[in-house]
């Protein structure tokens, strides 16, 4: 009975991604009939130029955007854990991982146009970063009350200074969760559309992949976006399992 | 020699130590006792540099720490929770803090391997935290520390983790090392037994001040006030039912003589439950009668517990497991009247 009810439950998740893939070997490219089992689709996109170009912005902003979030989030995360932060700054940090995509993506537009920023791909990096920090600073927390916190003052006290009980006892023991947190930062940044769409000016030079997905379906699904959709999923897929593998395995060194 | 003169230390305007001074003798058990909350985890942590006094200064050795960082101190601390860094095995746990010493590796192995045969660790130096036992993780934390060659070592609650049967083994583990090492120890503990059965002479600690300080053996004979008497041992207390100068009035009325020169009108007296004899012997003998209300076993050495006119508080008395005694019998005790506390 239990089993039958996870069928259930993991149908109604999966059955329209597995549709989709299915759809992305359609010969007849329609989402109606079914002409037959085809790679051609898979051909065409990797022929398409704006795809490949915005597929390398995407990984641009999603790599820089997760580097910084990466090392901001860390250093938050510590900064809270250790010297022990109250309500307010807990409810702060906390925020831009709860707010509604579009309020942030205003609130970001009127700042950058306030400071009379010049838009592009470094903005919606900038824009990326403000919630990716906020994902990597909560998944790296979480890795913070897996130890006792006295082995950092054991450090101090066997004679290590702060960099060093950095370097050999801090850094080690969370390194787990920063890799998570990174790649969970990735995934968010690669598929944002949102914030990325507000923020990226005018000009097709800043197009991120989610956002030529979304200009290409104006003219309706086509099969070339079921097979890059299926690439997409294929690759989160990737990254999941190796989160969920850094976190839950021993420490890594 | 480590002294502590006059330390204060405040947290949100509660004293947690408050103008403490203290000396400690190179090479001594040290233990501070006392129960939670009275500083002496707080008191530990200053002096291993943790919390910095808000007023007062320490010296090791004539020197000034007070302002020392504890990565600079020559003090270590054994956690409580030992602290063991859970990524590193023995091996590395222990050899971390000579690395930072900046000592050559073929130092480092020849003294880490030293130290793993005198805390009895061979066999287990690649293991991690995780797959020791409590015991072996409190050798492998007191290892880490000693192999520092630290002028003092403290340790919090060294020994409250473990069972009871680990706990005995541990004592004369400890006391072993200290003596070998050569090093002064300063244990804190809220265990009157482990403190008495460790130091060499211990301090009794309540709301962040010294009540009394001495060997064991002084401050289990001579408790100079009611808590100490209370927290160190067993100590049954009468108060008195009328003010006189020159005898006590128990409940009933019945009295001791009291000593001259000593506290004027004590309000309590105090005696030690082996103090109260089942047959008359010595001198000065004061008598009472009580009904047997509980036997407690305990094995060689049982305590009853009595109900007598003197007291409104139940009373302890030691008895010989081969004393036969039946319960809600009338007995007849005695004490020595030196042997009653004043206080």
């Amino acid at each position: 009975m239990k089993k039958i009810y996870l069928i259930i439950i993991f149908g109604f998740l999966y059955i329209p991604i597995l549709t989709l893939i299915a759809l992305s070997f359609n010969r007849s490219g329609l989402p109606t009939s079914w002409g037959g089992f085809s790679t051609e689709w898979y051909v065409q996109l990797f022929q398409n130029e704006k795809i490949f170009k915005a597929l390398f912005n995407t990984v641009i902003v999603a790599t820089i955007s997760t580097l910084i979030a990466g090392i901001l989030g860390t250093l938050l995360a510590m900064g809270m854990e250790i010297k022990k932060s109250n309500k307010f700054v807990e409810a702060t940090a906390f925020i831009p991982m709860i707010i509604p995509d579009i309020v942030l993506a205003i609130a970001l537009l009127s700042f950058f146009t306030l400071l009379q920023l010049t838009l592009g791909l470094h903005s919606i990096i900038m824009s990326h970063v403000v919630f990716n920090t906020a994902f990597v600073c909560a998944v790296v927390r979480t890795r913070f009350k897996y130890f006792d916190h006295n082995i950092i003052e054991a450090s101090y006290d066997l004679g290590g200074k702060y960099t060093i009980t950095f370097i050999k006892i801090i850094f080690p023991i969370i390194l787990p969760g920063v890799i998570a947190g990174c790649l969970l930062s990735f995934t968010l940044s690669f598929d944002e559309f949102i914030i990325a769409f507000f923020t990226a000016g005018a000009g097709s030079s800043s197009t991120t992949l989610p956002m030529l997905i979304y200009s290409m379906i104006r003219f309706g699904v086509t099969p070339e976006i079921n097979a890059l959709s299926t690439f997409i999923i294929l690759f989160s897929f990737i990254i999941v399992l190796i989160s969920q593998r850094s976190v839950k395995g021993k420490l890594l060194i | 020699m480590i002294q502590l003169k006059n330390i204060s230390k405040q947290f949100d305007k509660n004293y947690a130590v408050k103008d403490l001074s203290l000396e400690i003798n190179d090479g001594e058990f040290f233990a501070l006792l006392g129960p939670s909350g009275c500083g002496k985890t707080t008191l530990l942590r200053v002096i291993s540099g943790f919390e910095v006094a808000d007023q007062g200064q320490i010296f090791i050795d004539q020197e000034n720490i007070t302002n020392l960082k504890p990565f600079t101190r020559p003090t270590n601390l054994m956690f409580q929770s030992y602290a063991l860094f859970p990524h590193y095995t023995v091996r590395k746990n222990i050899a971390y803090g000579l690395e930072r010493e900046r000592q050559s590796k073929e130092d480092i192995d020849k003294k880490v391997s030293e130290i793993i045969l005198k805390t009895n660790l061979n066999g287990f130096e690649d293991r991690y935290p995780e797959q020791l036992s409590g015991g072996q993780k409190q050798r492998v934390a007191l290892a880490r520390c000693l192999i520092k060659k630290p002028k003092v070592l403290l340790l919090d609650e060294p020994l409250t983790a473990l069972d009871k049967n680990l706990k005995e083994k541990m004592k004369v583990e400890l006391k072993n090392l200290q003596k070998q090492f050569n090093i002064t120890f300063i244990i804190v503990t809220h265990d009157q037994d482990e403190a008495l059965a460790l130091a060499d002479r211990v301090a009794i600690m309540k709301s962040g001040e010294l009540i009394q300080v001495g060997t064991p053996k002084e401050i289990y004979a001579e408790p100079n006030n009611h808590f100490v008497a209370e927290f160190i041992g067993k100590m049954n207390f009468f108060r008195k039912s009328k003010i006189d100068n020159d005898n006590f009035y128990f409940l009933d009325s019945s009295f001791i003589t009291l000593p001259k020169n000593k506290v004027n009108n004590p309000e309590y007296v105090g005696i030690r439950p082996e103090d109260i004899l089942l047959q008359p012997n010595g001198q000065n003998i004061f008598e009472f009668k009580g009904k047997i209300l509980d036997i407690i076993y305990h094995g060689q050495e049982n305590e009853l517990i009595i109900i007598s006119n003197i007291s409104k508080e139940p009373i302890i008395v030691k008895c010989h497991k081969d004393q036969k005694l039946d319960l809600n019998s009338e007995i007849s005790l005695y004490c020595e009247n030196k042997s009653f506390r004043l206080y």
